[in-house]
């Protein structure tokens, strides 16, 4: 094996496909020489394929729901979040005010069981996903200006500023 | 525009449960599968997801904003399965008497490797020490660049660099010497 040179530590970005046209090339002229750093691609190589080869499954469905119980229970310290909930619960979860949810309901997938409004937890969870979340920061950014206004609930202002962007993102 | 990890870790730190459960849908299935291919048993990969997210939640307020999410959950993950696996490997090697068929023991140094019934993955990389194995993972699998995994192991790019040229050495000669035991 010969001894490392400074061009053997180029090793790891040529392997991430991260060097410049010359330092590729450069490398490329290197590994026609460099036994070590023919043996380290060969092996890496290697080791990908094998993973592709072998690829693990994800978590199963049981062992998801008992981490979810799990998480929950640590988060809440009582039940984990169910799948429908009513206004006071979903807030706590989205970790807004009750008032700015009530105040965007319009904007959010919710529905009615006798009268009582009513949220699905996994439609919720899509709909974030899909609006990308802008909603909910900006209902979060409600959610923080009330606690600094104590109280003063700042009415009609964000109606504006729903199109603009958010700032923070 | 869709959130960024960092921006959901956050928003969770601020207490948005929905953020977490964003973080806990990315990044399950990847996390699961990084712990079962460093740890030896299904159930303590799934322990491992757990207690990794336990302590997402435990320490969402030493998350400092703005350092990378991936490179935090990961040094987390690197932790938490470092823990289980000594507890695996203890246990295996205690009951080692029981049914083990299918596992290479050495009670000492705790070495419990999969043999039987391994796949080809299993059989290169056992000559690994657990460390050594889950730094490749993180590396060859999960595609981690040489700073993160720097960051992830609290040390230096240039320190990662040479574990890991060591580790492929060792693999390189590992499966040689499998080679040469085969035209015995
Ligand atoms: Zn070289």
């Amino acid at each position: 094996m010969n001894t490392t040179s400074k061009t053997c530590l180029l090793l790891e970005d040529y392997l991430d496909g991260q060097l410049s046209k010359p330092d590729k090339d450069s490398f490329t002229a290197h590994l026609a020489e460099c036994d070590a750093c023919r043996e380290q691609v060969r092996v890496s190589e290697k080791v990908r394929e094998l993973f592709n080869q072998h690829p693990q499954t994800g978590l199963s469905d049981d062992a998801d729901l008992r981490v979810r119980m799990a998480l929950r229970r640590e988060q809440y310290g009582k039940e984990p979040a169910k799948d429908v909930m009513n206004l006071e619960e979903t807030a706590a979860w989205l970790g807004v005010t009750p008032g700015a949810l009530a105040e965007r309901l319009d904007e959010i997938p919710a529905f009615e069981i006798g009268g009582r409004i009513r949220f699905s937890r996994k439609r919720l969870e899509k709909w974030i996903e899909m609006k990308d979340g802008d909603i909910l920061l900006q209902l979060q950014q409600s959610h923080l200006r009330k606690d600094n206004n104590l109280l003063q609930f700042p009415g009609g202002k964000h109606g504006k500023q729903q199109s603009g962007n958010s700032g923070a993102v | 525009m869709t959130f960024s990890d960092e921006e959901l870790m956050v928003m969770f730190a601020a207490g948005t449960m929905a953020a977490f459960d964003m973080l806990y849908e990315r990044y399950r299935h990847r996390l699961f599968r990084f712990a079962r291919s460093c740890l030896i048993s299904v159930s303590a990969a799934e322990d491992a997801v757990q207690d990794v997210f336990m302590r997402v939640i435990r320490s969402a307020t030493q998350y400092r904003p703005g350092y990378s999410f991936k490179s935090w959950v990961f040094q987390i993950a690197a932790n938490c399965i470092r823990d289980i696996g000594r507890v695996e490997r203890k246990m295996i090697c205690r009951n080692s008497h029981n049914d083990t068929s299918g596992l290479e023991i050495d009670d000492r140094s705790f070495h419990v490797r999969r043999i039987v019934a391994a796949n080809e993955l299993d059989q290169y990389l056992k000559v690994l020490e657990p460390d050594e194995r889950m730094l490749l993972i993180l590396r060859e699998y999960e595609g981690l660049k040489t700073e993160t995994l720097a960051d992830i192991t609290g040390t230096s790019p240039g320190n990662i660099r040479v574990r890991l040229h060591r580790i492929r050495q060792k693999l390189a000669a590992g499966r040689s010497a499998v080679d040469r035991e085969g035209e015995i």
